[in-house]
């Protein structure tokens, strides 16, 4: 998980650089998906058992970051906001957070729910990707209609960034706690 | 700002929301499941507890029992054997009369020793109807003379779960004995009642009764609140109805399973 938020740190502050800059930085973007999405896969397959990921999922995810790379290359080209992917990216997250969240509510847990560090984790995720859905959907349509506004769309989307980067810090925290223990 | 991304934001927010509250939803949800395991947990720890205590406390009468016994019966009339065979040994005078009543006074304490073996205990009482253990514990009362113990039975006996009978058998037990220490009584009834789905146990004695409330504040009622306890512990209830010189009524309803 410290390296997807690491992929994410270094990304998003390199294109915040370039775009100080006036730079375009959408291919920044392109990189950054599958590259991010890589890392969480691997945390994913790591924490199969107690997030319930299957095996299924996991190729599932291998296939959409094929599909990533070829949509930088064939469709949403890399000077375009990838929208398509980013969308793709956040549903089938959302989708993996929906079945912890199923399996959670029909396991027969011992643990306090609070103390477990993958629960924060896929809040975070999920909380931040099911806000952030809507806004990359529709980020690339204002970028090509010039809407002087847009920012406030993808603002809003940082703010939940934010938020999912403090869920994941206390079950970061929540970690450190139990291997101490 | 444009109405497109008003709408944006808008659905995005309820989004947020709705991720929210799915999130709060299912830590509540499991918080709620873990308090009620844990509960449930501690009740069976609980009744655990409180059936090995009954089982312990059965096994420490049935050994008072058997120690009163040797010491009443078995043991008088093997003192008494022993004497008439010193007499006989010290006048040289076996006469056949006294051989017979040493005889029969061997043969009484075996028949004694005999009961004793079926003293009660908890493997015995779990191989027995409850009624038929309490019937025991009762005839040995009435044999001891302290006081005449009779039972009566209305309905057709059904079984009752083993882990409840030890207990209401202990709750019986151990009314019993406090018609026969506290309230002096010399009759005691016990009347079962066999309901389609529970049975009805009532204890009444000609004692000297006492009063509830009075008892339940010098004392704690500890030996009362033990019964209740008891009973509720085994999914049953119980009541006690006395008034001093009109004797005493305890009244236990116990489910079947």
């Amino acid at each position: 998980m410290l390296l997807y938020l690491l992929s994410l740190f270094l990304f998003n502050t390199l294109a915040d650089g370039l775009s100080f800059y006036t730079f375009s930085n959408y291919f920044v973007y392109h990189i950054e998906l599958p590259v991010s999405f890589f890392f969480l896969l691997k945390f994913l397959k790591r924490n199969k058992q107690q997030i319930f990921y299957t095996e299924h999922f996991y190729k599932a995810g291998l296939f959409i970051i094929v599909l990533f790379i070829a949509n930088s290359f064939l469709w949403e080209k890399i000077n375009l906001f990838n929208s398509l992917s980013y969308s793709v990216c956040s549903f089938y997250i959302l989708i993996v957070c929906l079945n912890y969240f199923w399996f959670k509510f029909n396991s027969d847990d011992k643990d306090d729910i609070l103390t477990l560090p993958n629960f924060w984790f896929i809040a975070g995720l999920f909380i931040y990707h099911s806000s952030s859905f809507i806004v990359f959907f529709t980020y690339k349509i204002f970028i090509q209609t010039n809407d002087q506004l847009a920012w406030i769309t993808w603002n809003f989307q940082s703010l939940m960034l934010l938020m999912m980067c403090v869920l994941i810090v206390i079950g970061i925290k929540q970690k450190l706690k139990c291997q101490i223990q | 700002m444009s109405n497109t991304i008003k709408i944006v934001i808008a659905v995005a927010t309820v989004f947020f929301s709705l991720s929210t509250f799915i999130a709060l939803f299912v830590i509540i949800y499991q918080r709620r499941q873990l308090n009620y395991k844990k509960s449930t947990e501690q009740l069976r720890l609980a009744f655990q507890r409180e059936l090995l205590n009954t089982q312990l406390e059965i096994q420490e009468q049935t050994f008072n029992n058997i120690s009163q016994e040797i010491h009443d019966n078995v043991g008088q009339v093997l003192s008494l054997a022993k004497v008439q065979i010193n007499i006989m040994n010290e006048t040289e005078n076996i006469s056949r009369e006294m051989l017979n009543e040493v005889k029969e006074n061997i043969g009484k304490a075996m028949s004694d020793l005999r009961d004793i073996a079926k003293s009660l205990s908890t493997d015995r009482i779990r191989s027995l109807t409850i009624q038929d253990a309490v019937a025991i514990e009762a005839e040995r009362i009435t044999k001891s003379g302290v006081a005449v113990v009779n039972i009566e039975a209305e309905g057709t006996e059904r079984p009752i779960a083993d882990h409840k009978k030890l207990i209401l058998f202990r709750i019986i037990q151990e009314s019993l004995q406090n018609c026969i220490k506290h309230a002096n009584a010399s009759n005691i009834n016990i009347q079962f009642f066999y309901l389609p789905d529970q049975v009805c146990i009532q204890i009444n004695d000609n004692g000297k009764g006492f009063s509830v409330e009075e008892m339940m504040r010098e004392s704690n009622g500890l030996g009362l609140t033990n019964i209740k306890s008891r009973a509720l512990l085994a999914g049953g209830t119980s009541s006690v109805e006395s008034r001093l010189n009109l004797g005493t009524t305890i009244k236990i309803n116990m489910p079947y399973e």
